[in-house]
């Protein structure tokens, strides 16, 4: 397998858009990692640059050391999976898995080999003999990381293979694409606009916005500490809650308020907010919905981090609710036991975990208390 | 069992039953080595449409595994193209040329099959040429018949190639607008090629077209009798597709988009797929045809960023890539003055394109380019002082984004003369 360097890559198109701005990361051998964002955020353009199918503009890109800039997309030993792919729909899946190797001359006791041994990676040998129409979605799935495996590159390139499956299947593909990672010993770079996808799957995810780096780091670390707005935002199903608040410096008591309402920090984010010279500045207090409560309990705990509100929206998951509500002009959510008495129109007391706050620069973006 | 050694058939064997021990049989097949006349045998025409050398081998493969009996196929020259077993091309160039001399001789000749040196020979006619001669290696009765039958299935195979390339070789000049109308409906008669909707889509290659990727396009289309892949200039590859099921404008899409993604999963090429507007009539092919190739050429100069197009979305592109250069030319002068100004350095035209994605929003663009709002207006103001163009107003912003690509389609235009 292999290791991979991105140095000051930049992909500008000839009408002046800059889908890539200065790229950079360093990915280990037998890495899985993830670049997520929103449409249009350079993700593809990047994999692409790596694949060879997009020039690079300006920067470095090695494999083990070897600069593959110039070199062609054939010869960089890599294979790919794409979103829209298809399947030959006369040939069997033997033929299907074959026949890139068939284009590319290789002997065909070569080939069988090859065939066999990726079938038996997932699960397909007693489908060798099927045409596309009698597979199901996730065989037909599998069949096209098989067209890949055979080729037995060094870097597997994904984007987006999942997006056009349905939610069932995607779930169900994803734990066999990370299965296939740690059988593989692969190293895969992975495309994705789907958060949930990123956290289940990678060791690392780099997060892009704009075709700029947002934050590369573990899914925990990103999840727990987003070093800014976008990141926090993006990360995490639900939604951050963010509201705007007053910081207020009172010696060594910090305190963030909205509403009528104020929350008290704990002493290691009050110290960094007064570091930063917030006092009386508007910030933005971000904290996930599974972090604010409405049992007894936590009210009780977080005596100094409660506000009242009126719910607007309620939504049974299961073992949990969501339940809507507003403060300070935003609309928030908080993720409570479905034991909760809570109900549309209520007006109820909530509490925040303080230790969960993020606080970031309202006009920088970045967070101040990580 | 009679065993023949050295015998001729007529065709009146090859259409009727097998030999049997009554049959006549003449010696017409020469010493090796010595090629005889053959007299009112037409030859082939050169660059004839041949099948691929796969499908030759799988069923030849087929064939041997249903009957244990080798079989290979050679072209009337003695060349070979498929076989089930080796030793045929060996590194013995003495065995390869010896067989190579018994077939291009045995085509020759007046015999339709043949048995030699413990094989027997026969003959492929299609349509009257003589396209292979089929080995079979072994001298049995059971060997005779697995020959004939793998001639027929070969003849058969080759018979629906040349019709399939009678039919791609009639869309081919369609798109090329070859033909009269009447000619058209006629010849499509005869292959039996009907009217339905249809729309073309060019997939370029650019200088990365190969024989792969072709082959790729077909597995993926042309097994339907109702798709054509056909090739008209070096750079790309044009199918003509069926859309009679296909409802949506997003499924011509998806099309596009697999047609891409295929290519760059299977043959590693960077791909872009441009498609007309749909047609219903033979005739206007070629229109679908050309709008494609526009497509592909406007993407070319104004939205390089996409590997799919629609001749149907080409919007405000469409209209300014058929502007002449003396109207382009007087456009930008108006606009500009006698010097276009050399704004555009990275940090303006970053700026500029940010400010238009974000409708002429300066808070929202300022933001994604994490600078200052009053930074932003500071750039903004000194773009006006360059152009004369003020493009937070909305009619300076409109005439701005198509001076750039006026300029866009000019440059791109010199380019190519160049």
């Amino acid at each position: 397998m292999a290791s991979l360097s991105l140095k000051n890559i930049c992909k500008v198109y000839p009408n002046g858009f800059e889908a890539v701005k200065d790229f950079n990361l360093e990915v280990e051998d037998q890495e899985f990692i993830i670049f997520v964002g929103p449409s249009g955020c350079g993700k593809s353009t990047t994999l692409r640059m790596i694949a060879g199918l997009e020039e690079i503009s300006s920067g470095e890109f090695k494999i083990d050391g070897k600069l593959m800039n110039d070199v062609e997309p054939k010869d960089r030993d890599i294979a790919m999976v794409f979103q829209n792919y298809a399947l030959y729909p006369h040939m069997t899946v033997f033929d299907n898995m074959a026949f890139g190797l068939k284009l590319r001359k290789v002997p065909k006791d070569e080939i069988k080999r090859k065939v066999e041994e990726a079938a038996k990676i997932l699960d397909l040998e007693k489908l060798l003999d099927r045409k596309p129409k009698a597979l199901s979605g996730g065989q037909r799935q599998r069949v096209a990381m098989g067209r890949a495996i055979v080729r037995n590159p060094k870097v597997f390139l994904m984007d987006e293979p999942l997006s056009n499956l349905d939610a069932k299947l995607r779930v169900q593909m994803r734990s066999e694409i990370s299965a296939l990672h740690n059988r593989l010993k692969a190293t895969i770079i992975y495309v994705t606009h789907d958060q949930t996808e990123a956290m289940t799957l990678g060791t690392r995810i780099v997060v892009l916005k704009d075709g700029v780096i947002m934050q590369v780091d573990s899914p925990q670390k990103l999840y727990n500490e987003p070093n800014n707005l976008f990141v926090a935002g993006f990360i995490g199903s639900p939604q951050m809650n963010f509201v705007d608040a007053t910081c207020k410096v009172e010696g060594e008591k910090v305190s963030l308020t909205f509403d009528n309402t104020t929350i008290v920090l704990p002493p290691a984010k009050a110290k960094k907010l007064a570091d930063a010279g917030c006092n009386g500045k508007t910030v933005v207090m971000g904290i996930r919905p599974e972090d604010i409560g409405d049992s007894e309990i936590e009210i009780e705990a977080h005596k100094d981090c409660t506000f009242e509100a009126d719910i607007t929206g309620y939504e049974l998951l299961g073992s949990e609710v969501l339940l809507y509500f507003k403060a300070a002009g935003a609309s928030m959510t908080a993720k409570v036991d479905s034991r909760t008495t809570a109900r549309m129109g209520d007006h109820i007391k909530l509490a925040i975990d303080p230790e969960k706050i993020h606080v970031f620069d309202k006009e920088t973006e970045l967070t101040i208390t990580n | 069992m009679y065993v023949p050694s050295f015998y001729s058939v007529s065709s009146r064997f090859l259409s009727g039953g097998f030999p049997t021990g009554d049959s006549v049989r003449k010696r017409a097949f020469p010493e090796k080595g010595i090629a005889p006349q053959k007299k009112g045998f037409q030859k082939g025409i050169a660059g004839k449409y041949m099948i691929s050398n796969h499908k030759i081998q799988s069923a030849l493969e087929e064939i041997k595994e249903i009957s244990r009996i080798d079989l290979a196929l050679y072209t009337e020259k003695g060349k070979l193209v498929a076989a089930t077993f080796s030793g045929l091309s060996s590194t013995e160039d003495s065995l390869e040329e010896d067989f190579e001399e018994a077939v291009a001789s045995f085509a020759e000749s007046m015999a339709e099959s043949q048995m030699l040196a413990g094989c027997h020979f026969f003959k492929v006619i299609v349509e009257g040429e003589v396209e292979y001669i089929l080995l079979t290696k072994s001298s049995g009765e059971d060997a005779y018949m697995v020959g004939r039958l793998a001639v027929c299935q070969i003849r058969n195979l080759a018979a629906a190639y040349m019709e399939q390339f009678d039919r791609n070789n009639f869309m081919q000049n369609i798109l090329l607008g070859n033909m009269l109308v009447v000619d058209m409906y006629n010849k499509a008669k005869k292959l039996h090629i009907e009217q339905a909707e249809r729309v073309v889509y060019v997939i370029d290659l650019g200088d990365k077209k190969d024989s792969s990727a072709v082959e790729l396009v077909k597995n993926l289309f042309a097994t339907k009798m109702r798709d054509y892949v056909t090739e008209v200039d070096e750079q790309s590859i044009v199918l003509i597709k069926d859309v009679r099921d296909i409802s949506g404008e997003e499924e011509l899409q998806s099309l596009a988009n697999m047609i891409v993604d295929n290519m760059h999963t299977e043959i590693m090429v960077r791909a872009r797929v441009g498609y007309g507007n749909r047609v219903s009539n033979l005739q206007d092919i070629t229109r679908s045809y050309q709008e494609a190739k526009m497509a592909l050429e406007v993407g070319r100069i104004f939205y390089a960023e996409r590997e799919t197009i629609a001749y149907s979305c080409l919007g405000i592109g469409r209209l300014i890539y058929q502007l002449p250069m003396s109207l382009c030319e007087m456009f930008i002068h108006e606009v500009f003055g006698d010097e276009i100004p050399d704004v555009f350095n990275e940090e303006i035209t970053t700026t500029i394109q940010k400010f238009f994605e974000n409708n002429l929003n300066i808070s929202e663009t300022a933001r994604q380019l994490y600078v200052h709002r009053n930074t932003l207006v500071y750039r903004l103001e000194r773009l006006e002082k360059m152009i004369g163009l003020d493009i937070r107003k909305f009619d300076d912003a409109m005439t701005f984004k198509i001076a750039l690509m006026v300029l866009a389609h000019m440059n791109y235009q010199k380019a190519e003369e160049q």
